[in-house]
């Protein structure tokens, strides 16, 4: 006992900006999902291989045969939308959440530095994403260079920007969204049985109609305002998601 | 105020875990949590933590309800056999990281400590063996120097020699840079010399909250003639009483007696340590072991 009695008291209580927090988190989450990134590539890589072989349409009249061949970048792109659900959805689970209780966290900046890690997977999701596509149309265009009669539709530069804007604001919407349904399943487990159902139930047994709630977003005419309403529903659903499971108790 | 405790008990699913447990923490201290195993210490912890609600009754931590509160996370480290971390991070992305988020990281500290106990950088933690793990967190802990640092049971599979070493680092580091320290365990004797205060529980309810200097001149053991002291003892507070040789008694009494009294009997008093007043205190069985294997 006698080598602790003189010990020199230090008031040295921490006080943390919570802009500063949440910076801390969202590099951390960054850092340690590094390995997700070159699985999203290899996922669009496969994609993209897999684009090479596909729609071919013929259409034949008198002296002309006419073979279009449509390729685009949906293949890649649908399975980066996969990647950020699955993303979304592992941002919510407990596992998730025990790993960043270990450090410094909140509930609150740790929602905050989720949505910032989920924007940038966006980015970088739509932007690849497109990259890859054109790369793919560039290499089919090349490769049928050969026969004189092609006739090779490019993609025009606002329409690339535009492909690449619109993937990224999809990305936000669909993130958001799971990221939402993630959170609300979390409260109790017999919710994942019960949302899916509810959701079963309702487009293919009771026949309700989502396309206007799809079509409000897809069917937009003007770029701009798609982009205002998939950003706002986007910033919406976050919102909505930090609401819930600010009670749940960690490291059970 | 470090730590305030106030009449908190928590329930879970119908039974009660803690029952209005009441102490503070005024100073920087090592305090000792001890308990048999289920008595309710990882459980007061973690609240005090912020993991867990209470379910009733008042505990601040900082000055502030734990739970969901970025300064008291903080300002505080929960280091158990458990911690989770990343399993795409190596050992010494995790020590870089863990530096990024403690304000009072010490690098060279956690160096050192992670050469001495011969840990490969580009090693991941859920490769670790249990001791292996311990003695990581141990060190992601103590070079947090978090104001409040928690270790429950954090020798969890460590041996003995890296015991001892975790011990006498804690002791020190904790010696040149005081912080507030809760270490639970049930090995008090292991680590009674690194404590300054103790904290006993048994069952959910808090027996004691005293420091290690009282518990020491807590209790004292006397031994005597059996029906002689068996007559004596009538009406004071025992803790352990067993029959030893042909006529003699063992008791474990509370100290408030006078020497000189006990010695006039012709008794004979020994004193008791803190680990033997704690296995008393909370002794619950009926028998012994021996009697699940006897044949009726």
């Amino acid at each position: 006992m006698s080598l602790i009695q003189n010990k020199v008291q230090k008031n040295t209580v921490i006080h943390v900006n919570f802009l500063e927090a949440v910076k801390k988190q969202y590099h951390y989450k960054l850092h340690a999902h590094h390995s997700m990134f070159g699985t999203m590539i290899i996922m669009q890589i496969i994609a993209g291989l897999l684009t090479f072989s596909n729609q071919i349409y013929s259409v034949n009249s008198n002296n002309i045969d006419i073979t279009v061949r449509i390729i685009s970048a949906d293949l890649i792109i649908g399975l980066t939308f996969l990647w950020i659900i699955i993303m979304a959805f592992q941002l919510t689970t407990k596992a998730s959440k025990n790993k960043m209780v270990t450090f410094v966290t909140s509930k609150q900046t740790n929602h905050l530095a989720n949505i910032l890690f989920m924007i940038t997977l966006c980015f970088i999701g739509g932007l690849t994403a497109n990259l890859l596509g054109a790369f793919v149309k560039m290499v089919v265009s090349v490769m049928d260079q050969t026969d004189p009669f092609i006739y090779f539709a490019g993609t025009s530069v606002s329409e690339f920007a535009t492909g690449i804007l619109a993937t990224i604001a999809y990305m936000l919407l669909i993130a958001s969204f799971f990221y939402l349904i993630g959170e609300i399943v979390q409260i109790h487990s017999i919710l994942i049985i019960i949302i899916p159902s509810v959701l079963v139930g309702l487009l293919f047994i009771l026949g309700v109609n989502v396309e206007p709630i799809i079509g409000f977003y897809i069917f937009t005419k003007s770029l701009s305002i798609m982009l205002v309403k998939t950003l706002v529903t986007a910033f919406l659903l976050f919102f909505a998601a930090t609401l819930f499971g600010n009670r749940l108790e960690v490291r059970r | 105020m470090i730590i305030h405790c106030e009449n908190v008990s928590k329930s879970y699913n119908a039974s009660k875990v803690l029952d209005r447990i009441s102490f503070q923490v005024t100073e920087q201290k090592i305090t000792g949590l001890i308990g048999r195993n289920g008595a309710g210490k990882t459980t007061l912890l973690k609240m005090i933590a912020g993991f867990w609600h209470t379910s009733s009754g008042n505990l601040e931590v900082f000055g502030n309800d734990p739970f969901n509160n970025l300064t008291v996370s903080a300002n505080t480290i929960f280091v158990d056999d458990q911690m989770a971390f990343p399993e795409t991070l190596t050992l010494w992305d995790l020590l870089i990281e863990a530096g990024r988020f403690y304000q009072h990281w010490d690098a060279g500290l956690a160096g050192r400590l992670f050469e001495y106990f011969q840990f490969n950088k580009k090693q991941f933690h859920h490769h670790l063996s249990k001791g292996k793990k311990s003695t990581f967190n141990m060190i992601v802990g103590l070079a947090s120097r978090s104001p409040l640092t928690i270790f429950d049971e954090p020798t969890t599979g460590m041996d003995s020699a890296v015991r001892k070493d975790f011990y006498r680092a804690l002791l020190k580091d904790y010696l040149a840079h005081p912080r507030s320290i809760l270490i639970s365990s049930h090995h008090l004797n292991e680590i009674e010399d690194l404590l300054e205060d103790i904290l006993l529980i048994d069952d959910g309810n808090l027996v004691l909250h005293t420091s290690i200097d009282d518990m020491r001149e807590y209790a004292i053991a006397i031994t005597g003639n059996y029906s002689q002291l068996d007559a004596w003892i009538n009406g004071k507070e025992i803790f352990h009483k067993e029959k030893v040789g042909i006529n003699e008694m063992y008791v474990i009494m509370k100290n408030d007696v006078p020497t000189e009294e006990i010695e006039r009997y012709g008794f004979h008093i020994s004193s008791v340590s803190p680990n033997d007043l704690a296995v008393y205190m909370t002794n619950k069985t009926r028998g012994g072991i021996d009697d699940v294997f006897d044949s009726k």
